[in-house]
């Protein structure tokens, strides 16, 4: 498999273009993970999500690619587990007049969607309005741990 | 993306597919050898370059001319996965149609969730058209059709674009339907 950053990136894109190219391979890494049931799928999603974000900062949100970017973010938070991420996103999205109607929806849906699966997962905590406090302090252990302070320390 | 199956621009043609990562510099970066796949599908195949395939696109019917680099793989590999072989093989053949005969590129990869493959972008950068791939290793014209009124209703949901396009790749005789929305 080729690598990023290995000899074959063609060293002559625009930064767009660039960006179009990480954002490509990232998205198929993290399918590629997903199809396998690994763990690691979340880091990638993560990866994902930094590059559509910086894609939907310097699209039009009118325009096909910005369109693509601004959902692909929301579900790369979705799929990294950073529910309150995407809810801010949304927010973000929604402020631009020039988001189409069916983006908005596409959006909307994605996050409720989201929502309702994690409290058909988690029925008591959903019960108890415990659901945001809970999962967040999950995925702030989790962004923790994947930044390197593990649980046991690393040899020098 | 009408103009792809429309009058002067539909003639017979060549496809090289060692041109693949020129007409879509984004391939060169993807962790997916488009071009070993195709070559690989190609003599699985028992096809040697050139080889003629069928085009059906919309309404009309033609023929392109297929041509690799033969010296590059004389002999199956054995570990590979064939359905992948299939679908990535299709990929690269089904870009290096909409790019010999149209000068579309690819803008990026889509996520699954877009209901497309890839946001491909026209040549003057102006429009965009979601496009939607399928292969299939060993097929029949009802299976081609079948499976290319699936792909177009896939497409038909995309939101990646106003333009969208679906195309079907077949390896047994090899042929290429295409249907633009």
């Amino acid at each position: 498999m080729k690598q990023i950053g290995d000899s074959t990136m063609p060293p002559e894109l625009p930064p767009a273009e660039a960006l179009n190219a990480l954002v490509s391979i990232a998205i198929m890494r993290a399918e590629m993970l997903e199809d396998a049931h690994e763990p690691a799928q979340v880091g990638a999603w993560r990866e994902v999500l930094q590059l559509e974000t910086r894609l939907a900062e310097i699209t039009s949100a009118a325009s096909p690619p910005g369109g693509v970017a601004r959902a692909g973010a929301v579900d790369a938070a979705l799929k990294s587990r950073q529910f309150e991420r995407a809810s801010r996103l949304r927010q973000e999205y929604f402020e631009d007049a020039q988001l189409p109607k069916a983006r908005r929806e596409e959006i909307s849906s994605m996050i409720k969607n989201y929502a309702l699966a994690r409290e058909r997962q988690f029925p008591a905590l959903a019960a108890k309005g415990a659901l945001d406090a809970v999962l967040s302090q999950v995925s702030n252990w989790r962004a923790q741990m994947s930044e390197g302070r593990g649980i046991f320390p690393v040899a020098a | 993306m009408a103009i792809l199956c429309n009058g002067p621009n539909f003639h017979p043609m060549n496809l090289d597919i060692e041109q693949l990562e020129t007409q879509h510099p984004l391939l060169v970066a993807t962790p997916i050898r488009y071009v070993e796949m195709a070559r690989i599908a190609l003599l699985r195949a028992k096809h040697a370059s050139p080889t003629k395939a069928a085009v059906r696109c919309d309404d009309l019917s033609s023929a392109v001319t297929l041509t690799w680099d033969t010296s590059a793989m004389k002999t199956l590999p054995q570990a590979v996965d064939q359905i992948r072989v299939t679908e990535d093989a299709a990929e690269a053949i089904a870009l290096a149609f909409v790019h010999t005969h149209a000068a579309w590129r690819i803008d990026r990869r889509c996520r699954r969730g877009e209901y497309a493959d890839w946001l491909l972008r026209s040549p003057n950068g102006k429009r965009y058209a979601a496009l939607e791939i399928s292969g299939i290793a060993d097929e029949s014209a009802s299976l081609m059709q079948t499976r290319l009124e699936e792909k177009s209703r896939q497409v038909g949901r995309s939101l990646a674009a106003p333009e969208k396009l679906a195309i079907v790749v077949g390896f047994a005789g090899v042929s290429i339907f295409v249907r633009t929305l």
